[in-house]
């Protein structure tokens, strides 16, 4: 006769596997929604293709943990670019240290490509973002950080909460990046 | 900033982020509004943002369905450990959870030291009672009370009917209440077939006996 210790009956562990599948579902949704800007930022930071998919994934399943916990559920989105960083930091720690910052504008180029413009719209846009590009690596760490995650639509709390600086901080690197890009481009 | 001077490019910046607080928004919008070197300024910041966002995002990244049923699976073969609270940990101190719910309120009584079919052993009220419960899941010729916290959506294509013995005061904790034993200290266990779920999870109970 099986033990009753074996199986979970009553309203608390109807909870926890109602809160479970809530958990699983907000990790997926949040997949769908930031893979894809999640990984651009990887590779626009400087880690191979490779890096950056295994990167993704370990951060969403670190994500599901922290659901799970009963972690801080606000700037979610936030959450998962500083695990991200982080986690990319410490798989690449060497690699970033002899990384020169061409090599980082060239990889992000090399890694995506776009099926559906034509070759000369593919040219002008290179050409357009290569100069962007450039005079992106030019800027601090930082205020280049700032102002990536700024362009994927996150605002300056979230930033702040991914980078670990204060809200004013962001603001800061925001304006001086885009005084010296004004220079720049 | 005061209204009268021309906003630093910090403000235009913040304007042009929606990060300016809604006074000095207003205050900002008036300006510009008014003020055509501000606008050209304001104009070169907003074309130098929509050139970042076209350099960083405009390039689809393609997206791997492979990656994802990776995670579906990943998530699916290894669940978290679920932290949990105080009153739960006492609750699994005695093997079962908590409450099931008061509409399961079953009287059943027992005569300790001795054993009694439940079915028969009913009294007029439980048997009333227990009429009254249509949730009710049949399995093979077998009546099983559907738990209430159990997946109704869970498809039963694969049941499996564990005998159990229970602690009769962890049902009680859980909803179904039996007469206490006269001497009022022994604990008696209660036979019962459980329906289990795909999932291994409980979805109904069938009381067999107690002693």
């Amino acid at each position: 006769m099986m033990p009753a210790k074996a199986v979970e009956f009553g309203a608390a562990s109807w909870n926890r596997r109602q809160a479970a599948e809530q958990d699983r579902r907000l990790t997926l949704e949040l997949y769908d929604h930031e893979q894809a800007p999640l990984r651009r930022y990887l590779l626009y930071l400087g880690v191979d293709a490779d890096t950056a998919a295994e990167t993704v994934q370990e951060t969403f399943l670190r994500l599901h943990r922290h659901l799970a916990a009963g972690g801080d559920r606000s700037y979610l989105r936030a959450w998962l670019y500083r695990v991200a960083h982080n986690l990319a930091r410490n798989a690449q720690s060497s690699y970033w240290a002899s990384k020169t910052n061409d090599l980082a504008a060239a990889n992000i180029r090399s890694e995506i490509a776009d099926p559906r413009i034509s070759a000369e719209q593919e040219l002008l846009a290179r050409e357009s973002e290569k100069r962007m590009g450039e005079a992106l690596q030019k800027l601090s760490e930082a205020q280049r950080n700032c102002l990536v995650l700024r362009a994927q639509g996150l605002k300056y709390r979230e930033i702040g909460e991914a980078l670990n600086l204060s809200t004013s901080t962001v603001g800061e690197n925001v304006q001086r990046g885009l005084e010296k890009l004004k220079e720049l481009v | 900033m005061k209204k009268s001077v021309h906003p630093e490019n910090a403000f235009l910046i913040r304007y042009l982020d929606g990060e300016l607080p809604a006074q000095e928004y207003a205050r900002v919008r008036a300006h510009l509004e008014a003020c055509a070197d501000c606008r050209e300024r304001q104009d070169l910041f907003g074309m130098l943002s929509q050139g970042i966002a076209i350099a960083v995002c405009a390039p689809p990244v393609a997206t791997s369905w492979d990656e994802r049923a990776d995670l579906v699976r990943a998530l699916e073969e290894n669940p978290p450990a679920v932290s949990k609270s105080g009153a739960d940990r006492v609750l699994r101190r005695f093997g079962w959870g908590m409450a099931i719910a008061a509409t399961l309120a079953l009287v059943l009584l027992l005569a300790p030291g001795t054993k009694v079919n439940i079915k028969r052993g009913l009294t007029a009220a439980a048997k009333q009672q227990t009429d009254l419960i249509d949730n009710r899941l049949d399995i093979n010729g077998e009546t099983f009370i559907a738990l209430p916290y159990s997946n109704p959506d869970l498809p039963l294509n694969a049941p499996r009917i564990v005998e159990m013995e229970i602690p009769a005061s962890a049902l009680a904790e859980a909803g179904i209440a039996f007469a206490p034993p006269p001497n009022g200290t022994a604990d008696g266990m209660v036979a019962a077939n459980v329906l289990l779920g795909i999932d291994g999870q409980p979805l109904g109970l069938h009381v067999l006996g107690s002693n």
